[in-house]
């Protein structure tokens, strides 16, 4: 499998308050031809910002370390044109909020046609055609009609559907799905994330999917990463990661998701508060969470080193590799 | 006109059937509607000749021979208001039009790129504020000749910031609004982006600010002519029969001035009514 996506030492820096702050440190990953790579990590861990840097849609005074390599090509080299039909041709993005992401004023007939007509040179009757025939690939009932309406005459998981054929009209090699599910009612969520699936296994699309529940990532894709406060503190197969986790962010995180086999009282969250990315201390950045910190953790910022095929940032991953597997949930509570 | 049918389709797209303009609204672009029929077909329902002297027939009062009195020659006034609707609204239609064109360009150009060359725009807008209009007006007469087109070219400089401003405003706005970071994400042009979709959706915005501009520009264009450097005699205009008629107020012969003046305060009220009303239609929308 060849590599399509490759980030290498990616930091981002914004401007905030007169002074550069790094919201994302030292960032690697790389997606293979056709496979599903998931992004794990709370509100401002530094997802959609490594997602935006593949896109280069930072924000004005973003400064930029290290590569972005699609094909083999460095994102940051493109120029204008080339980065337009990189946007255009190779990649597609799917966003959290499909309302806000269209223009109230255009019909979904306009908004699904305007990238095959610009992107792909078709005329706006076969695109329209072409539109309709993905619509009915994503289960829209009544697809000629949908193509006249408003967004907002739609709901919001119809309207996500919408996106995603309207993604994938394009024939991307890689989608960027940010949260694509997020803003749906629980009944759609499953739908929509059931469609895109199949449609990204049908034609062998690559995707980068971008979410904060660690079992969705571990069902959907074939590796994912867990970001924390900007670093990428593991990295891994998804069904090791949910059975083996290395990394003890990513252990407490698949114990606070509720679980069927289990009963209890009140469900566990991870004690301390979310670190946002600007913020990330000298030592590990989880340390101040962590059931297991020790002074090492405070003083020295562990390195993501490899440990048994996966890539875990953990200064004492080895010595507590059984208990992340086992039993956390003891020494989490026991810990508050 | 067909930029306001555009903005109104538009709002109607997005939200309701019918913006919500009401009877003040509907009845200013009513009457707005009626005038305009009145200047393109101007020729054809004159009821006699604007241009024919009749000195014998001067100041005759409103009555059956001359609907609203005649003026110090003895041409109908009515005729004269009839024609003269050509020159005074297309004097502030080439105003605003420019005006609107040159100020949505720079403001759109200027939300888009952002940053040191926004900053640096907004100075030049602020200076470009204390331009007077009419005194560019008369520089420019005084250096192009009489007539129509030096004053309109003028006024209209002088008006670009006023249209800057405002759209540059909601252009900031729509900016930040994500679906353009969708569009920027499909691998759209910067020009395509701003002309296909901040463009429409700022049209309302920008037809409102250029309706309420119309009636200053009128009344601009009318003190011009009032001082007799703009259109030039005897070619009828408003703010030239308002001029020509004040030695009959004088001789108890207010007819001309009263009925052409009315004429551009009317014109000028249902201008501003609609304008107000359109804005706030735009503004109810976001």
């Amino acid at each position: 499998m060849s590599t399509l996506l490759e980030i290498e030492g990616l930091s981002v820096t914004l401007p905030a308050g007169g002074e550069q702050r790094q919201v994302i440190h030292d960032v690697s990953l790389a997606i293979g031809e056709g496979e599903a790579h998931g992004l794990v990590g709370e509100s401002g861990s530094g997802k959609s910002m490594t997602a935006r840097s593949i896109m280069r849609l930072l924000p004005p005074g973003a400064e930029v370390q290290g590569a972005v390599r699609f094909d083999g090509t460095d994102v940051n080299s493109l120029d204008r044109g080339a980065l337009r039909r990189f946007r255009g041709n190779d990649v597609a993005m799917i966003f959290q909020d499909p309302r806000s992401h269209t223009n109230p004023v255009r019909t979904i007939g306009d908004f699904m046609t305007e990238a095959l007509c610009r992107n792909r040179g078709m005329g706006k009757r076969d695109a329209l055609k072409r539109a309709a025939e993905l619509l009915e690939e994503v289960f829209v009932d009544d697809p000629e009609r949908r193509l006249t309406q408003y967004p907002d005459e739609l709901s919001g998981g119809l309207l996500q559907r919408v996106m995603i054929s309207a993604a994938l009209a394009v024939e991307p090699r890689l989608i960027i799905a940010d949260e694509p599910t997020t803003a749906l009612d629980v009944t759609n969520q499953a739908e929509v994330m059931a469609i895109l699936d199949e449609l990204r296994r049908e034609r062998g699309l690559a995707m980068l999917f971008i979410t904060h529940d660690l079992d969705l990532a571990a069902a959907v894709c074939d590796h994912t990463s867990v970001m924390y406060a900007g670093f990428v503190v593991e990295s891994q197969a998804s069904e090791r990661l949910h059975d083996r986790p290395r990394h003890p962010y990513s252990a407490a995180l698949s114990h606070a998701r509720p679980s069927i086999d289990r009963t209890l009282d009140r469900l566990p969250a991870v004690p301390g508060r979310p670190l946002s990315a600007f913020e990330a201390p000298s030592g590990c950045a989880f340390a101040d969470r962590c059931p297991f910190k020790q002074t090492r953790c405070v003083e020295e910022a562990p390195a993501l080193r490899e440990l048994d095929g996966a890539m875990v940032r953990c200064h004492r991953a080895e010595e507590l590799a059984e208990t992340l597997a086992g039993s956390f949930q003891e020494d989490l509570s026991g810990h508050t | 006109m067909s930029a306001l049918v555009m903005g109104r389709r538009r709002l109607a797209a997005g939200r309701e059937a019918y913006p919500r303009l009401g009877v003040l609204g509907w009845t200013s672009a009513g009457f707005l509607a009626l005038i305009a029929l009145i200047a393109v077909f101007a020729p054809l329902i004159t009821p006699q000749d604007p241009l024919a002297i009749d000195l014998g027939n001067a100041h005759v009062a409103p009555g059956t021979d001359y609907f609203l009195g005649s003026d110090a020659n003895g041409r109908d006034i009515l005729s004269r208001l009839i024609v003269g609707s050509r020159t005074s609204l297309l004097g502030p239609l080439g105003v605003v039009a420019l005006a609107a064109a040159a100020g949505s360009t720079i403001a759109i150009a200027s939300a888009w790129i952002g940053g040191r060359f926004d900053q640096i725009v907004v100075r030049v807008v602020d200076a470009w504020f204390s331009f007077p209009g009419i005194l560019l007006a008369i520089l420019a007469v005084a250096v192009f000749g009489s007539g129509l087109m030096a004053p309109v070219i003028a006024l209209a400089i002088s008006y670009i910031p006023y249209s800057a401003r405002v759209t540059r405003s909601g252009a900031i706005r729509e900016r930040r609004l994500p679906y353009v970071e969708a569009l920027q994400v499909q691998g759209f042009s910067a020009w395509r982006i701003c002309t296909r979709h901040l463009l429409p959706n700022l049209a309302p915005l920008i037809v409102a600010q250029a309706t309420v501009a119309f009636g200053y520009a009128m009344v601009d264009l009318a003190a011009i002519s009032f001082l007799g450097l703009g259109v030039q005699p005897p070619t009828p205009d408003w703010g030239l029969m308002v001029s020509q008629g004040k030695n009959g107020i004088l001789q108890g012969h207010p007819q001309e001035t009263l009925f052409a003046g009315l004429a551009i305060v009317l014109t000028v009220l249902a201008f501003n009514l609609l304008g107000d009303r359109i804005s706030r239609v735009y503004q109810e929308r976001s």
